[in-house]
C-alpha cells in the first residue's frame, strides 16, 4: 500500500517551463510584466471620490407625487396633520376623516411610511411597557420528548413526566424524556424527578417567549415637509390654477366650483351639460374632466362620490368670484 | 390507565403544530392570525435547538414589527413562496414536485403519489385550493388528520388503530416531508426578508425531526439500517 502512495508523490522540481527555455529573472520580473500598478496623485483621488448628492425633500415629495397618482393631496394632508407630534393612529383617523371612502392600497401608516423616507415627517417610537397581568390566549404547541411520548404510551408514566403541562415549562420536556428512557426504578427516584420537573411559578414566565406589544409610534412633520405643504395647499395654488392663460377659463372654472358647492355636489356628466355650448370649449376642446382634474390637483375638489367642493374650495370661490360680475 | 390521558395530549399538541404550521405556509398571515400571534406564548426551550431558534425569530420579528406588518409579511410571502423569475431557482416554492423532478416542474410525480394517499384516506381537496396537493401546507395537513384520527381511534380504545395512523404518519413525513423539506427549508434561508419566514423555515425543519423521533420512539422503529427501516410489534399497554 505505501508503494502505491509514491505514484501520487508531488516532485519539487519539476520546473513547467523548462522545454522552454524561458528564464525568468525574479529581479526583473517586476519590469518585464504585463501588468503594472497605476500611480496616484493627491489630484488623482480627490477627482476620483465624487460626494453622493442626496435629493432635497422638495424633489423626493416631486418624486412620491408622480409615483403615486392621485394621491398628492392625501401625502401633502397627512403632513399637514403632524404640524403637531400625533401618533399613528390620530393620524390615521384625522386622514380618515378627511378622506372618506378612500380606496386607496396606501394605508396611512405606509403612507406616513413613505413620507418620513421623503424627509417631510421625522419619526419616534415610544415603547409601552408589558402588561405581565393580560391574560394571553393561548400557548403555541410545544414538543412532547419522543422518549416520553413512548413512555406514556407503553410504559403508562405519570403525565407531567411525559407532557408539558401549564405547571411545568416546555423547556424540562427534554429532562423528562431522559428519565423516561433511562428509567426510574424507585418511587423515590420518581418522586425526585417529579420534583425536578416541576418549575417554580416565577420560572415559568422565563420557560416562553412572548410577543412584545407594538411600540406607538409618533410623528412631526419637518419644516421642508411644511414648506412643501405650504406651497401645494391653500388659496394660492388654486387662484394660480382658475388664472391659467390669462384667465381664459376663469368663468368655467366658477361654474365648476359653483356646481361643486351645491348640495349634493355635481358630476362630470352634469356639469358637461353646464358647459355645453361654450364658445370658449371649442377651440381646443375641453370638457368638464379637464377642469375637475385641475382642480383636484389644487386641492379645490374631492371625489366622495360626487365631486364636492373643499374648504379652500370654497374660500376661493367666495373671495375671487364674489364681486366679479359677468364671468 | 395513568399514562392514557397525557398520550391522548401529546397527540392533541402533535395535532395542534402540524395545523399551526400548515396555516403559515398556506397563505399569507391575515388580521385574525397575526392577533393571535401576538397573544401567543412560545415554548422559549422545548429541547430541540432548531424549534428553539425558529420560534425565537418570529416572536423578535414580531415584536419589533411596524403598523404596517401585514403589508411586509404578504410582500414578504411572495418573496420567500413564489418569487419573480421562471428559472425554478427564485423562490423557496412550496410544492414537493419542484424538489424532487429533475426540471423543477410542478405537478410531477410526487404530486400524484400523495394525491393517491389523499384519496385511499377519503380526502378531496376543497373547490377553493388551486394550487397542487403537494403543496407544503396540505402534506402538513394531511399529518394532522392521521393525527386526528390516531387520537380518536386512541380515545375509543382502538390502540392498534391509533398506531396504524402513527405508522402512516411516519411513512409519510419519511417518503415524503421528510425527504424533500429539508431543501426547501435551505431556500427559505435565501429568500425571505424577514426573519419571521426565515424563522418558520427553522421551525418546521427542527419540529420535523423532534416529530420523526417520537413517532421512532412510539412506533419502536429502529434505526434506519441500510437495508430500510425496521419495524418491530409496537409496545401495548393500554388494557
Amino acid at each position: 500500500m505505501a508503494d502505491d502512495f509514491k505514484v501520487f508523490e508531488i516532485d519539487d522540481s519539476f520546473d513547467p517551463l523548462e522545454d522552454l527555455h524561458i528564464d525568468v529573472d525574479e529581479e526583473d520580473s517586476e519590469e518585464t510584466s504585463d501588468y503594472q500598478l497605476p500611480e496616484f496623485s493627491p489630484e488623482d483621488e480627490v477627482a476620483l471620490v465624487e460626494p453622493v448628492q442626496e435629493a432635497s425633500v422638495e424633489e423626493r415629495m416631486e418624486q412620491l407625487f408622480k409615483g403615486m397618482p392621485g394621491q398628492k393631496m392625501r401625502l401633502l394632508a397627512a403632513v399637514d396633520l403632524c404640524r403637531e407630534r400625533i401618533s399613528l393612529d390620530d393620524l390615521s383617523t384625522a386622514l380618515a376623516t378627511q378622506f372618506p371612502g378612500d380606496k386607496s392600497v396606501y394605508s396611512p401608516a405606509r403612507i406616513a411610511e413613505l413620507l418620513e423616507r421623503a424627509g417631510a415627517l421625522s419619526a419616534e417610537l415610544e415603547e409601552i411597557e408589558q402588561d405581565t397581568e393580560s391574560e394571553q390566549a393561548s400557548d403555541a404547541p410545544a414538543l412532547a420528548s419522543s422518549a416520553a411520548a413512548a413512555a406514556a404510551f407503553a410504559e403508562g408514566k405519570e403525565g407531567e413526566e411525559a407532557y408539558g403541562q401549564p405547571e411545568v415549562g416546555a423547556g424540562v420536556e427534554a429532562e423528562a424524556g431522559a428519565e423516561a428512557e433511562t428509567g426510574v426504578n424507585t418511587e423515590a427516584e420518581a418522586d425526585a424527578a417529579h420534583e425536578a420537573l416541576v418549575i417554580p411559578e416565577e420560572e415559568v414566565e422565563e420557560a416562553y417567549l412572548v410577543v412584545a406589544p407594538p411600540a406607538i409610534t409618533y410623528y412631526t412633520a419637518t419644516v421642508d415637509g411644511l414648506t412643501m405643504v405650504d406651497a401645494h395647499m391653500g388659496i394660492a395654488p388654486i387662484v394660480e390654477a382658475i388664472n391659467e392663460q390669462g384667465g381664459k377659463y376663469r368663468h368655467v372654472y366658477k361654474a365648476v366650483l359653483q356646481a361643486a358647492a351645491a348640495e349634493g355636489g355635481t358630476t362630470a356628466k352634469q356639469l358637461d351639460t353646464v358647459l355645453e355650448g361654450d364658445p370658449v370649449l371649442e377651440e381646443p376642446r375641453r370638457f368638464s374632466t379637464y377642469f375637475l382634474r385641475k382642480l383636484e390637483e389644487v386641492d379645490a375638489l374631492r371625489w366622495l362620490d360626487v365631486w364636492a367642493i373643499t374648504d379652500a374650495g370654497r374660500s376661493v370661490l367666495d373671495a375671487e368670484f364674489a364681486n366679479a360680475e359677468g364671468e | 390507565m395513568a399514562g392514557t390521558q397525557n398520550f391522548a395530549e401529546i397527540l392533541e399538541g402533535r395535532n395542534a403544530m402540524y395545523r399551526f404550521l400548515s396555516r403559515l405556509f398556506r397563505t399569507e398571515v391575515d388580521q385574525e392570525l397575526y392577533d393571535t400571534l401576538r397573544a401567543m406564548r412560545f415554548p422559549a426551550k422545548t429541547g430541540n435547538s432548531k424549534v428553539d431558534t425558529g420560534y425565537r425569530m418570529i416572536v423578535d420579528y414580531l415584536s419589533t414589527a411596524t403598523s404596517d406588518v401585514l403589508t411586509q409579511l404578504a410582500v414578504d410571502y411572495v418573496h420567500a413562496f413564489i418569487g419573480s423569475g421562471n428559472t425554478g431557482y427564485s423562490a423557496a416554492y412550496p410544492f414537493e414536485s419542484v424538489y424532487t423532478s429533475p426540471k423543477r416542474l410542478l405537478m410531477q410525480n410526487a404530486r400524484d403519489e400523495v394525491l393517491a394517499l389523499y384519496r385511499a384516506a377519503g380526502l378531496e381537496k376543497q373547490d377553493s385550493w388551486k394550487e397542487g396537493e403537494d403543496h407544503i401546507s396540505l402534506e402538513l395537513e394531511y399529518e394532522a388528520i392521521l393525527g386526528e384520527r390516531a387520537l380518536e381511534a386512541y380515545n375509543e380504545g382502538k390502540e392498534d388503530e391509533c398506531l396504524n395512523y402513527m405508522l402512516q404518519q411516519y411513512y409519510f413525513l419519511e417518503d415524503h416531508l421528510g425527504a424533500w423539506y429539508p431543501m426547501m427549508a435551505a431556500d427559505m434561508q435565501k429568500f425571505p426578508r424577514t426573519d419571521f419566514y426565515k424563522g418558520l423555515g427553522v421551525l418546521t425543519s427542527g419540529y420535523l425531526e423532534s416529530d420523526k423521533a417520537l413517532l421512532r420512539e412510539v412506533l419502536e422503529i429502529e434505526d434506519e439500517a441500510e437495508e430500510g427501516v425496521v419495524v418491530t410489534e409496537p409496545a401495548s399497554s393500554k388494557d
